[in-house]
């Protein structure tokens, strides 16, 4: 089933692990224009596939791998890949994004997704060339990590693996592609548990897009303000998303002792001033990239991936630990295993807290951390406590208590930004579709203190721009670039000069904007039918692929994919109950003297319902979704 | 003396993470720290986040906050993003 649409390669590849019966999946132009690609493509096919009652780690659950339209395209930060499924955390929709070479592999190929479902009677990986699938045994693979999975396998091809712990059905496997990761809520499980080790992919095609001068043209306008934009082109290259973690000190964000605290008294030893100043080669990106905020350090005499933030804050103050050379093993350890580093740190964490409280002897202690390589490889093979541990936070405290501060939304365990400091990022995580995730939920930690700087207390407002972001990511995501490509769309003066008048006023006014954002929310074609200039997808979406695009259209995407998964969820279960946070976070200020210093959640969650036309319980009304052509 | 502490770029361009100043108000110590590190001029530190003992210059007196012996004032380069 080709496509008259650019950008694309109009084939949709479907392997069933069970009878190894390989076919092409439908997928129209008409899917195509309301789905554009990665994670809401992924998210329809999941829907019109998967029921109730189907087990994550069950032959029928599926991984879904996805490009989007721009994926190879030379557009920045498009290479790109998104995987879904039902997640071994959640029991929910679980979208997992990656940077690697697969994406834009599997399109030369030939494919814009690959479905996988069933399961092999063996260990098995699959070599896709061009039209050629081949079924290999797997059993000289199994039990090699990551790296070395990926070196044996050689060749130019793209590649996608697992490691023991995705084997051992750890319930955070990740799926890992060169260096880069598809970290979050379980995918690799998903992928073990279909005996399934690696996939490559290679071939000769290229997309062919709609309008090559052009798009070609706006590649270079865009890559040009990716590189002078402050964010995107000074800050992520020197410093990468570790520059965040003195900053969320400062403002009392930052994951501490299980989220007990906002701050931590030793965070300059675990900060990404001094990874950039001691332990940084050199900095790097994926392919297509300009913005180059990977990190390269070095880990036992070789030169390897550095952490993200993420991992800096919960292997680091969240756990009571300031040194940073061990997080920067542990970080390569845990790649090198297939394992989540954010559920990874906060599941020790909790784990540590339970053992202080006496509700479960795990021998992990506050600030005792040096046998922490050891606990991880117990984990990725399931062996002593590391087989309890590898069941994540929520089961963990179904077993042995704890859940008030068990610190997981859905089962998905929160990122280091602690949302007693940023609000709004709080209801982000609580109501977040793949569970308690700072990029799902909307990142409004960016707007309450990490690049603007709106009260990070106040829930006035949050509910409308926590839609609005979502909904833009969703839809950026789904087009195939890198969510950072969003920061260059900010004002550069409102971030540069903090202290500027302007700034300052932005700030004070960004609460009282909540009805503005609420109208622009509700009706995107009318307020915002116009190309806007600081908004790049929609030139380079309507060149690549040749569909009419505007802004108000995008979002519109990007709404309905929130809303498809949403609808996809409650088809599994949820209730509005599981938009939730532990009561550490909504119960217990941060800092006793001051009550603003928890997470206001019923109240912001109301507005935030009302906001997406959704009823009391959390679900859709049926106007919305006619409106969204659900 | 205020105790001073720098992150973000502007540690990473001065090559200093802190500095001992005597000063008595945020004023007086941004030209004191513009003439002392060469490598960053005083737009660049009034463009800084800046924290008098965990709150933002912003919230108290601006440029004009007081400081006093033992304060800790942060300077934090204004672009983040993770």
């Amino acid at each position: 089933m080709s496509s008259t649409y650019g950008g694309y390669m109009g084939k949709v590849l479907m392997i069933n692990l069970t009878n190894r019966q390989i076919k092409e999946y439908p997928w129209s132009d008409r899917n195509r224009e309301l789905y554009l690609g990665g994670k809401i493509m992924a998210a329809k096919i999941l829907y019109d596939n998967l029921h109730a009652g189907i087990g994550p780690l069950s032959p029928e659950n599926m991984l879904v791998i996805t490009t989007g339209p721009l994926t190879g395209t030379g557009s920045p930060c498009s290479s790109r890949f998104n995987i879904s499924t039902l997640s071994p955390l959640t029991g929910f929709i679980a979208p997992s994004n990656c940077g690697g070479n697969f994406g834009m592999a599997l399109k030369k190929a030939g494919y814009d997704a690959l479905i996988i479902t069933g399961k092999s009677d063996h260990k098995t990986w699959v070599e896709i060339v061009d039209d050629e699938i081949r079924f290999h045994e797997a059993e000289d693979l199994w039990g090699k990590t990551t790296g070395e999975v990926q070196s044996l396998l050689g060749g130019k091809s793209g590649k996608i693996v697992i490691g023991p712990a995705g084997e051992n059905l750890v319930r955070y496997a990740s799926i890992v592609s060169e260096e880069r990761v598809a970290g979050r809520a379980g995918v690799g499980a998903v992928m073990g548990s279909k005996n399934l080790k690696a996939v490559t992919a290679s071939g000769t095609r290229t997309a062919a897009v709609h309008n090559r001068e052009r798009l070609k043209e706006l590649n270079k306008q865009w890559v040009k303000t990716l590189r002078e934009h402050p964010l995107t082109g000074i800050q992520l290259p020197k410093l990468g998303t570790a520059g965040l973690l003195s900053s969320m000190n400062a403002r009392k964000m930052l994951a501490t002792r299980n989220y007990k605290y906002g701050q931590f008294k030793d965070f300059e030893k675990v900060s990404g001033e001094l990874l950039a100043e001691k332990y940084l080669i050199k900095n790097k990106g994926c392919v297509t990239c300009p913005i180059q905020c990977g990190r390269v350090v070095e880990v036992n005499g070789n030169a390897v991936k550095g952490p993200e933030v993420e991992t800096l804050g919960l292997l680091g103050p969240n756990i009571e630990n300031s040194n940073i050379e061990l997080i920067l093993k542990w970080n390569y350890e845990l790649d090198e295993f297939g394992m989540d580093t954010i559920t990874a740190g906060s599941t020790i964490a909790f784990a540590m807290e339970l053992n202080e409280k006496g509700l479960w002897d795990s021998g992990l202690q506050f600030g005792q951390v040096e046998n922490l390589s050891q606990v991880f490889e117990d984990i990725a093979f399931r062996r002593g406590i590391g087989d309890v541990l590898a069941e994540g936070s929520k089961k963990i405290s179904e077993r042995f208590g704890g859940k008030e501060y068990a610190i997981h939304s859905k089962g998905l365990e929160l990122a280091a930004y602690e949302p007693r400091g940023a609000v709004g990022q709080g209801l982000g995580y609580a109501v977040s579709n793949r569970g308690g995730c700072h990029l799902n939920g909307g990142y409004l930690v960016f707007m309450e203190g990490l690049g603007l700087n709106m009260d990070p207390y106040t829930s006035k407002s949050k509910a409308a721009f926590t839609m609005m972001f979502q909904d833009i990511m969703e839809a950026v995501s789904a087009g195939g670039n890198c969510l950072f490509t969003t920061y260059s769309m900010f004002p550069t003066q409102l971030i540069t000069e903090p202290n500027s008048f302007m700034a300052r006023s932005a700030n004070k006014l960004l609460p009282y904007l909540g009805p503005a954002v609420n109208l622009a929310n509700r009706f995107p074609k009318v307020i915002l039918s116009m190309n806007l200039p600081m908004i790049p997808y929609t030139h380079v979406l309507e060149a690549a692929t040749g569909m009419k695009m505007n802004f108000g259209k995008f979002k519109r995407i990007g709404e309905r994919g929130y809303n498809l998964e949403r609808v996809m969820n409650l088809k599994l279960g949820l209730t509005e109950k599981d938009d939730s946070l532990p009561k550490r976070l909504t119960h217990e200020l941060q800092s006793p003297e001051d009550s603003r210093t928890s997470v206001h959640l019923e109240k912001m969650k109301k507005q935030y319902y009302r906001a997406r036309g959704w009823d009391s319980a959390g679900i859709p009304k049926s106007k919305r979704l006619k409106c969204l052509e659900l | 003396m205020v105790h001073v502490r720098f992150f973000g770029l502007l540690r990473l361009e001065i090559k200093e993470s802190t500095a001992m100043i005597e000063a008595e108000n945020i004023n007086e110590l941004l030209e004191k720290l513009d003439a002392k590190f060469e490598k960053t001029n005083i737009k660049q530190l009034c463009s800084s986040i800046i924290y008098v003992n965990g709150v933002n210059m912003n919230q108290l007196k601006r440029y004009g906050t007081k400081l006093k012996d033992g304060d800790e004032v942060l300077f934090i380069s204004p672009v983040s993003g993770g």
